[in-house]
């Protein structure tokens, strides 16, 4: 039975008995399960999943003073060496085949999110022919969950054509694909894979706010 | 310096040489659309890998940078090199065998194709070049000198360096890039692609490490580097025999370079290793045993895998707090320091896997196997491990010894 490590596709050469292969929440080989520290749900940030911070972190109080909400996200693994050679095969050496390496616990935890309407964050037009694939719908597709890009990046207009007022504001960088009858009500789940400072989630929560979604959550592969 | 002669992608232009206008290059496409795929010019794997963009990738030589169908590769032609004269600086002297071998080696060049220099660890094989490399650079000859493993390369490189001081030698790998031009190269095999019918002489040392053993992409990299009419040497202390076979000519030289016998392996027998080691813990007797061999030299302790690698350590450490020890395996950003730290002698102990099995020089070590028996350690492995003790300078009463709780064939 040929079985490949998820992230890497060597074959794995069986460490693991059948019954470790069954119960196992990935597919793994040796070098690449070092790669991935899973955060602890229950002792995260309830605003950006941050690790090891029981209530609401200084940073989401922030954004809660600043914005009047919080963003609600979860991440899934650290943000260390490990997650960081992985993201940088797959992001910016672009190998598409990384993209597997972790859709177990993927698929396991959107099944928490079944009445939400999926949003992978999308790229500029450049990037995406740059790089020839959105790093978040590669992991997303290989979990068979259905998902809709409801936003794209504006591409900006001269600046000459903005009023002073409109060039001080925070550029919003994304505008609906769908029309606004689409995310009333809605529960929406913005998915992108690493959170920094969560600017780019918060942008495109506040224009689905606008929109008027019920509620907005994200979840990023690491923070 | 002329322009290199290496076929590179735009980003690669642009990083290594931003000066060079492409205006004036040749260029072929990265990648060719065949019958099942596209196919990769620069590595020759047909590739299946279609991204969402629709465009397609190359995944077999990463390694190099992502290559892909929209892209070309970019090159300038060949200039001829004029003959001249190359200044050879060694201090030391062939024992007869190997001047034997160096000079037929010379000689062999025209009338033969490929050769294997097939010499026991530490015969001082690549002293045995030195004299045809001469000869080669001063015919206006570009020679490469390759390597499957980094560690290799940088030594040959440093050796290569100080024995021929006036000329312009590259390394080339994926940690390092040491310009200097194309006519005297040192580097890893997949560094090869990047070159198309250019070597009129490659060297491949260590030509049964792992992971050219086994690739046909690495094979396929050497050939086409090499020019067609050009000349390929095999150097290695294990050769299988199918090598022995294909090539024209090959040499044996036996014995060790400082004409002492490898010393013979001893036996140590520890019934419930297994055990110990599962626990992280080692066996008193064992213990014992390094502690004398530390009094004497320095030591090399390899260790089947990884995960034991760090339990030994540190059950180590632990009972022996004075010993200055460090540990190198193949996922260690630092490996390469800490193996020089070990040859200047800032540590007493080394722990290691197979990485270190072949080609990396120490004075005065003592080698030790750790569950010998384990199969990791091939016969071609246990006889590279051996050759490490004693390797350089005087002689220094190195012992080798196999840890083990039962015999086996490759012991």
């Amino acid at each position: 039975m040929l079985i490949r490590c998820s992230c890497c596709q060597k074959e794995l050469v069986n460490n693991l008995t059948l019954r470790e292969l069954f119960f196992s929440n990935s597919q793994r080989c040796y070098h690449c399960e070092k790669l991935f520290s899973k955060i602890d749900q229950a002792t995260a940030c309830p605003g950006c999943g941050r690790p090891s911070s029981l209530e609401l972190c200084q940073d989401c109080k922030l954004w809660q003073q600043e914005l009047g909400f919080v963003m609600e996200n979860l991440s899934l693994f650290y943000y260390d060496d490990g997650f960081r050679q992985w993201i940088e095969n797959y992001k910016f050496t672009g190998d598409y085949r990384l993209r597997g390496a972790f859709v177990m616990e993927l698929t396991r935890i959107l099944q928490n999110y079944r009445e939400y309407l999926i949003c992978p964050l999308p790229l500029s037009k450049e990037r995406f022919e740059q790089r020839g694939f959105n790093q978040v719908c590669g992991c997303l597709d290989l979990t068979k969950v259905s998902y809709e890009c409801l936003l794209v990046r504006s591409e900006s207009p001269p600046q000459s054509e903005k009023s002073r007022g409109e060039r001080l504001l925070m550029k919003q960088p994304f505008k609906l694909t769908v029309p606004k009858s689409e995310i009333r009500n809605q529960r929406v789940l913005l998915i992108d894979d690493v959170y920094t400072t969560g600017r780019t989630l918060f942008h495109a929560a506040e224009l689905l706010y606008k929109n008027g979604a019920k509620s907005v959550r994200g979840l990023t592969f690491a923070r | 310096m002329e322009t290199t002669g290496q076929r590179l992608l735009q980003k690669e232009w642009h990083a290594f040489y931003p000066q060079i206008d492409l205006k004036y290059a040749e260029k072929i496409p990265a990648m060719l659309e065949c019958e099942n795929g596209w196919l990769c010019q620069r590595c020759g794997e047909v590739s299946q890998e279609e991204l969402p963009a629709g465009f397609f990738y190359c995944p077999a030589c990463l390694t190099l940078g992502r290559i892909d169908s929209r892209s070309f590769l970019y090159y300038f032609p060949v200039k001829r090199i004029v003959a001249r004269k190359v200044v050879l600086i060694w201090s030391g002297e062939l024992s007869p065998a190997q001047r034997k071998i160096s000079e037929q080696l010379l000689d062999d060049q025209s009338v033969a194709k490929t050769f294997l220099l097939w010499a026991v660890t530490g015969a001082g094989k690549t002293e045995i070049l030195f004299p045809l490399l001469k000869v080669s650079l001063e015919q206006g000859k570009r020679i490469a000198v390759t390597s499957p493993r980094v560690d290799v390369c940088n030594e040959l490189y440093l050796r290569f360096r100080q024995a021929f001081p006036q000329e312009n030698i590259s390394l080339f790998h994926g940690q390092d890039r040491k310009d200097a031009g194309d006519v005297f190269v040192v580097c890893t095999i997949h560094q090869l692609l990047r070159y198309q019918d250019y070597f009129d002489l490659v060297v491949i040392d260590e030509v049964d490490a792992f992971p050219y053993a086994a690739s046909p992409l690495l094979h396929r990299a050497v050939d086409e580097a090499q020019k067609i009419e050009g000349n390929r040497i095999y150097l290695s202390a294990t050769p299988e025999d199918f090598l022995k076979r294909s090539v024209d000519q090959s040499y044996y030289l036996p014995a060790r370079y400082h004409r002492r016998r490898l010393p013979v392996p001893q036996l140590f027998f520890s019934w419930r290793l297994e055990k110990y080691l599962s626990r992280g813990e080692l066996p008193k007797k064992v213990l014992i045993k390094i502690a004398e061999l530390l009094e004497q030299n320095n030591v090399l302790l390899f260790c089947p895998s990884i995960p034991l690698l760090t339990k030994i350590a540190d059950c180590i450490r632990n009972i022996y707090p004075k010993v200055k020890l460090t540990t190198v395996f193949s996922q260690d950003q630092e490996r390469l320091v800490k193996v020089e730290n070990m040859r200047a002698g800032n540590y007493q102990l080394l722990l290691t896997t197979t990485i270190l099995e072949r080609g990396v020089t120490f004075e005065k070590v003592s080698v030790i196997v750790l569950q010998a028996s384990h199969r990791v350690f091939s016969k071609s492995a246990l006889v590279q491990i051996a050759g490490r003790a004693d390797r350089k300078g005087v002689y220094a009463h190195a012992e080798v010894i196999f840890i083990t709780s039962e015999v086996t064939t490759p012991i």
